[in-house]
Parts: C-alpha cells; structure tokens; sequence
C-alpha cells in the first residue's frame, strides 16, 4: 500500500496548518500531529538550557528517515507522514521537529509516532548542543555522561 | 607501500574534541574502518566509550569496510536529534 510522506531537515519552521493539511490530503481517520519542544533542562552547576543548536547531514538523514518509513509501514496501518527536523540555534519553548501521521485508526497513529521518534533517535544523523543561559555549551552523547564545556 | 589520503568531516562532540570539523587522514594501503577507528585511539579528548560510526556514501560502513584514496569520510558519534 502507498503512503504519501515528506521528509525534510533545514534552518526554516514550518507551520503546523501546512503539516493538517499534508497528512489529511489522504482520507484518514485519524490524524496525530507532534511537536518536540526545547526544554529548559538543568545542565548542572545551576544552570538551564536557554537554547540547543543542531547540526547534521540533511541528506543522509532524509535516506535514514525513508528507512525507518519502510519499517513503519510493515509494523502499522499508516496513511501518510510529515517529518521535519530544524537546524541550528532553537530557544527554549521552540519547536525543533515537527511529525505528522496520518492513519485509518488512532492505535496505528499514535504508535507509528512512537516508533518514529524512536528510531530517529538511533539512526538519523542530527546532533545537538545545548547552550545555557551563561553560554556554557555540552554536545549531547545519548551513551556517555556528558561533560560541560 | 602505496598511501591513501581521505578527507574526514567531524560531526557534534567529535568535533570539539578532535579540534577541528575537517582533517586529513592518511594511512598505508590497505585501509578498513577499524584502522580509523584505532587511530583514532591515540586522542584522550576523545572518551574511550564513545562509540565512533563512520560514514561514506550516506552509508554506516562496518569496521571491514575498505577506505580507498580520495574518498570524503564523515566521522559521527551518537545521533541526537528529536
């Protein structure tokens, strides 16, 4: 069964609206939009994050994320699915990725996201740092106890 | 012995530590992954669990993975994006 997906990584936002209507272009009956949002997380030392800066290899990512579509498409009933990932500085309370998916039933919606978000986390090259309200910086390693800098 | 000569782009943490995103590595014919990998063992900026992919083509190429003259290398430690 064909989905309808888009899969993009650049310095520019893109507005939720224009996601609804990506992912409802199909018939649908169910439609779940996310958004991950910079957290003002501690980083020690009586600090908070003001802002993460993100890097990463566009291209390559968007080949990891057609990936991880054929996976989800073998695991769930998905309809369609919008991805986009920000480059560069994002402040706290700004959105750095925006996904939407579309599906028949909410179950297949919700766990495709899941899922997703999973797998972008293993595989899909974009790194991030975070940067405190007092310019301290730390790259964020998923398998090391970070280092502030 | 013949020498191959790539250029390697350092990604996040990696980046900090090496000191700089671009550098050239040289290294006698043959050359896999593994003897990057091991040479990059020499750096103690580097954390020695930090795991290490290494990239051409937009591919994770395993450790027995051939480097050959001229290739562009991207060296990334763990994603983490989302």
């Amino acid at each position: 069964m064909s989905m309808l997906q888009h899969f993009s990584i650049s310095s520019e936002p893109v507005n939720a609206d224009a996601i609804k209507a990506f992912v409802q272009e199909v018939s649908t009956g169910a439609t779940v939009i996310f958004e991950g949002i910079v957290r003002p997380d501690d980083m020690g030392d009586q600090e908070q994050v003001a802002s993460i800066e993100y890097e990463g290899l566009p291209e390559m990512a968007i080949k990891e994320l057609e990936k991880i579509a054929v996976q989800l498409q073998s695991q769930f009933e998905i309809q369609s699915i919008y991805f986009h990932h920000l480059l560069g500085k994002v402040a706290v309370g700004q959105t750095a990725v925006w996904v939407g998916i579309s599906a028949k039933h909410r179950k297949d919606a919700f766990g495709a996201l899941d899922v997703l978000m999973d797998e972008v986390k293993k595989t899909v090259p974009i790194f991030k740092k975070e940067i405190g309200q007092e310019n301290s910086t730390k790259w964020v390693v998923p398998t090391l106890q970070n280092e502030k800098k | 012995m013949a020498e191959i000569s790539v250029d390697i782009m350092a990604f996040g943490i990696l980046k900090d530590t090496l000191g700089h995103d671009w550098f050239v590595w040289k290294h006698p014919e043959p050359a896999r992954v593994l003897d990057l990998r091991n040479w990059l063992k020499q750096f103690p900026t580097i954390h020695p669990q930090l795991p290490i992919a290494v990239v051409f083509d937009q591919t994770y190429q395993p450790d027995d993975y051939e480097i050959k003259d001229g290739m562009k290398l991207y060296l990334m430690p763990p994603v983490s994006g989302g």
